[in-house]
């Protein structure tokens, strides 16, 4: 199954090379902007704020859910499809390293730009409430930023899936953003609720348990579950199918 | 995938002491179409073996082969004293290679492609390391400094051939090393191909469609023509490679 020396060597070759290109700090940007306006409107009106702690996740977790995803399947297609489109996987492959390892080496640069583009400015947020109000909501933030990056990550994966299936690059985003469309759709449309708890779409909020008067573990452990299972069984599928393929 | 072990990888004892790279009776078929068909073929420790071609014969598919990114359909290769597919990591650390389209980052300046793709073998050259070799090949340091989409074909070609060197493997697997380069470019390279041969006993396969530049350093040549192995000899004084190989493509 590879070398984990190996995979770690492609994660960090990634996260140097990722540097030099504006798109890796574009999605930092973004995700920095959006703490910026939440301490902007905490510094404005703290008590109200405080008092609205709900205010928090509204204004930061879930505008990241619903931009969050675009990253994510963008993230997986330039890892793969366009890495194949443009020859590079070929000449990464001239190394020693196997499929697999390339595989996985980029995964884990997907997952830990994930973790940075949320983590970084919760953190920011977590220090402010902790300076401004004594803590208290730093848990609950970090928990609730934790299943955001695992809904991200989700979408990352199928895009993995996708991207690795299909050798043409509009593969991975058209079918991950067509999983989460249909997710939605069945969804929307109501009936079905057996399902309903297994669809992608249905655990966008899921961040909200943590906000709860009393966390809500049970659901925080129904959509770790589902949400695993989609980004754990796509990443998995994925590798099996690119360690399979040929580059001609 | 790489940590099979056993009789696979470990079959030295099939492997003359002095073979490094070895096809064994490969084909390859695409879509139906058979592109490689029987070809067997031995490069020694030391030597420079040229394989000569047209366009489409499959010399590429060769070189792809022995690099790992494609699987044979039939027959199996050597690389050291690995028996492969599948090219395992630890055969792949002898073998360096330059395809004949090799891609890299275009909004990276040459020498950030050059120790990415090195860091990719634990390898950190340092920039003197990497300035050096690129004079060899006549390189402009300053270009190391701008971004590859800036490039021309022939630096492009320059800068394929200059990645495989870092770190320097027991083996390079160059494809049509100069195409793409102006008179003086391919005088380098066939410098460079040759010192690196006597200097640091570095084995060459190279592929190209040119026989006049193979015959000019390669000591050994086999011919491919559709998809099968012609002719495979030394090239000795007097004996001229254009001719066998027109020779051989005129027989009906």
């Amino acid at each position: 199954m590879g070398d984990n020396r190996g995979k770690m060597k492609v994660t960090r070759a990634e996260i140097k090379k990722a540097t030099h290109n504006p798109r890796f700090y574009g999605g930092i940007l973004i995700s920095w902007a959006l703490a910026g306006l939440v301490v902007a409107q905490a510094w404005r009106d703290p008590l109200s704020f405080y008092l609205g702690k709900i205010t928090l996740s509204l204004s930061l977790l879930y505008p990241m859910a619903l931009f969050g995803p675009v990253g994510g399947i963008w993230g997986g297609t330039e890892n793969i499809a366009e890495e194949r489109m443009e020859g590079t996987l070929s000449t990464a492959l001239l190394r020693p390293l196997s499929r697999w390892e390339w595989y996985w080496g980029k995964v884990g640069f997907s997952l830990f730009y994930n973790l940075l583009m949320v983590f970084t400015p919760l953190l920011g947020m977590a220090l402010l409430d902790k300076i401004m109000w004594g803590g208290g909501v730093s848990l609950r933030l970090l928990g609730g930023g934790a299943m955001v990056v695992l809904y991200i990550s989700s979408f990352s994966a199928l895009s993995y899936l996708f991207s690795s299936l299909f050798y043409r690059p509009w593969g991975g985003p058209l079918w991950a953003l067509g999983v989460g469309a249909f997710s939605w759709i069945v969804e929307r449309l109501g009936g079905g609720e057996s399902i309903q708890l297994y669809l992608l779409t249905h655990h966008f909020s899921s961040f909200n348990a943590f906000f709860l008067p009393q966390i809500d573990w049970w659901g925080v452990a129904t959509s770790l579950l589902v949400l695993g299972s989609y980004t754990g069984g796509a990443f998995f599928l994925g590798a099996l199918i690119f360690a399979r393929q040929e580059e001609r | 995938m790489d940590g099979r072990k056993g009789r696979r990888f470990l079959v030295k004892k099939f492997m003359k002491s002095d073979v490094l790279l070895a096809l064994k009776d490969v084909g390859k078929k695409v879509k139906g179409k058979a592109i490689l068909e029987g070809v067997s073929l031995e490069v020694r420790e030391g030597e420079i073996f040229g394989l000569l071609g047209g366009n489409g014969v499959g010399k590429s598919t060769v070189i792809r082969l022995l690099l790992g990114l494609i699987a044979p359909s039939t027959g199996y290769f050597y690389v050291g004293g690995y028996r492969c597919p599948p090219l395992p990591p630890r055969a792949k650390t002898m073998i360096g290679g330059c395809l004949d389209n090799t891609s890299f980052y275009g909004n990276l300046t040459g020498i950030e492609n050059i120790t990415f793709f090195a860091s990719l073998s634990s390898y950190y050259p340092e920039v003197a390391e990497i300035e050096f070799f690129a004079s060899l090949l006549d390189f402009e340091p300053s270009l190391l400094y701008k971004k590859v989409s800036s490039y021309s074909q022939g630096e492009k070609k320059k800068l394929s051939l200059l990645h495989s060197l870092f770190p320097l493997p027991r083996i390079l697997v160059w494809d049509e090393p100069w195409v793409g380069l102006d008179p003086r470019g391919v005088k380098k390279v066939q410098e460079l191909i040759v010192n690196l041969n006597t200097e640091q006993g570095v084995t060459f396969l190279l592929s190209s469609p040119l026989a006049l530049e193979l015959e000019k350093v390669a000591q050994r040549v086999a011919i491919l023509h559709q998809g099968k192995i012609k002719w495979n000899d030394y090239l000795t004084p007097g004996l001229s490679l254009g001719e066998i190989y027109w020779e051989i493509i005129e027989e009906k």
